[in-house]
């Protein structure tokens, strides 16, 4: 496997996550936010089956819950204020 | 047809070419035959037969398709990952859709002979939640299952965020540098959108099983041919040895046809095709497997 590093695309991809990444919890508390989102996901799906389980949402839906939605709380005037 | 057990392949695939396929392109290719007919095929008055058989839009669910697809993309985008991603990703899906009753022609158009095992059957004439809750109360959910444990055993590794940097981004860093620079995603982001595939599979995995349990009160019935509440669906009266016979000719004839579009096109697509700068892909076998 070579390395990343002569890959400038990659770099790019690091860089901007070095700069602007939603920095995840470490360790066991990590593993639980998946786990946690997955339970939200069988919930949802189970009550608005047609709304969740499809492609379009599924495959995006930890994205959403792990990553945009964090970062849209972190960004909203609430945060800014205090 | 499977459900998230073509979401889990992914990954087992992704474990087996390494740098020399697109993890995305993968997962087009194994949505790819279902991606703009299954709405249509709900709505059909013989679900089965339009979604697998001839006239239909069985073809979709054929070996040409797939290569139709991964030359189309060659020949536009001159790119060698995304080519063998389609390729590999449709052809899995093709491989994993012989289990249900309906099955699939897989050397369309040389033989339209369906060939199946008939582990399950094949419900979409139930509508797309009487389908999944057929799924889900046959052999179909053990298959999910069966990848599940696949992709948990062999290839878990490949959901690493060390995998997603050394050799997810790096083998197709120009999609993956779309996206981050586009969605304004950094790695992080781009990391949970690559899980998400795995993360799709699982829920609706549980999600469905659960609603078929618990909603429907669908009888479990994870026997061969099941569940025995659904009518059949298969789409042909042809005894083994006619089947093995017909698709025997059919593979033969598809065979010769991938030589004739290797030599008279697909090399000259493939040779001035591009890698990303850290693939070192071999001859044969080793331009795609690592």
């Amino acid at each position: 496997m070579g390395d990343v590093a002569d890959d400038p695309v990659s770099d790019a991809v690091n860089d901007s996550a070095d700069a602007v990444e939603v920095r995840p919890p470490p360790g066991a508390p990590r593993v639980a936010a998946y786990v946690a989102t997955l339970a939200v996901y069988i919930v949802l799906g189970y009550f608005l089956k047609s709304v969740v389980l499809n492609w379009i949402i599924g495959p995006v839906f930890l994205l959403i819950a792990l990553y945009l939605l964090p970062r849209l709380v972190r960004s909203s005037p609430s945060e800014h204020a205090g | 047809m499977s459900w998230a057990a073509h979401e889990f392949e992914n990954y087992f695939l992704q474990k087996h070419v390494g740098l020399k396929a697109s993890f995305l392109a993968i997962a087009l290719g194994t949505f790819g035959p279902d991606l703009f007919t299954k709405a249509f095929v709900y709505s059909s008055s013989d679900p089965a037969h339009f979604h697998r058989g001839w006239p239909g839009v069985g073809f979709t669910h054929s070996f040409i398709f797939g290569l139709f697809g991964a030359g189309l993309v060659l020949g536009l985008t001159r790119s060698r990952s995304w080519a063998v991603g389609i390729l590999i990703g449709q052809w899995a899906h093709v491989l994993t859709d012989i289990c249900d009753s309906a099955g699939v022609m897989p050397f369309f158009p040389f033989s339209t002979e369906p060939v199946t095992i008939g582990m399950w059957k094949h419900a979409a004439s139930l509508g797309r939640y009487g389908d999944a809750t057929a799924y889900y109360s046959s052999l179909g959910g053990v298959w999910d299952l069966f990848w599940l444990l696949m992709l948990a055993a062999f290839a878990w590794r490949t959901l690493r965020p060390d995998y997603f940097r050394n050799v997810i981004v790096p083998a197709d860093p120009r999609a993956w540098g779309w996206l981050h620079r586009r969605l304004r995603l950094p790695e992080r982001g781009l990391l949970l959108l690559y899980q998400g595939f795995c993360f799709y599979g699982l829920g609706r995995m549980i999600t469905w099983f659960l609603r078929a349990r618990l909603a429907d009160r669908a009888p479990f019935q994870p026997v061969w041919g099941g569940p025995r509440y659904v009518t059949g669906n298969d789409l042909s009266d042809a005894g083994p040895l006619e089947v093995v016979l017909r698709t025997s000719v059919g593979g033969l004839l598809f065979a010769a046809f991938v030589a004739l579009c290797w030599h008279f096109l697909l090399r000259r697509l493939w040779e001035r095709g591009e890698d990303p700068p850290l693939v070192e892909r071999g001859r044969g076998l080793a331009a795609v497997f690592h």
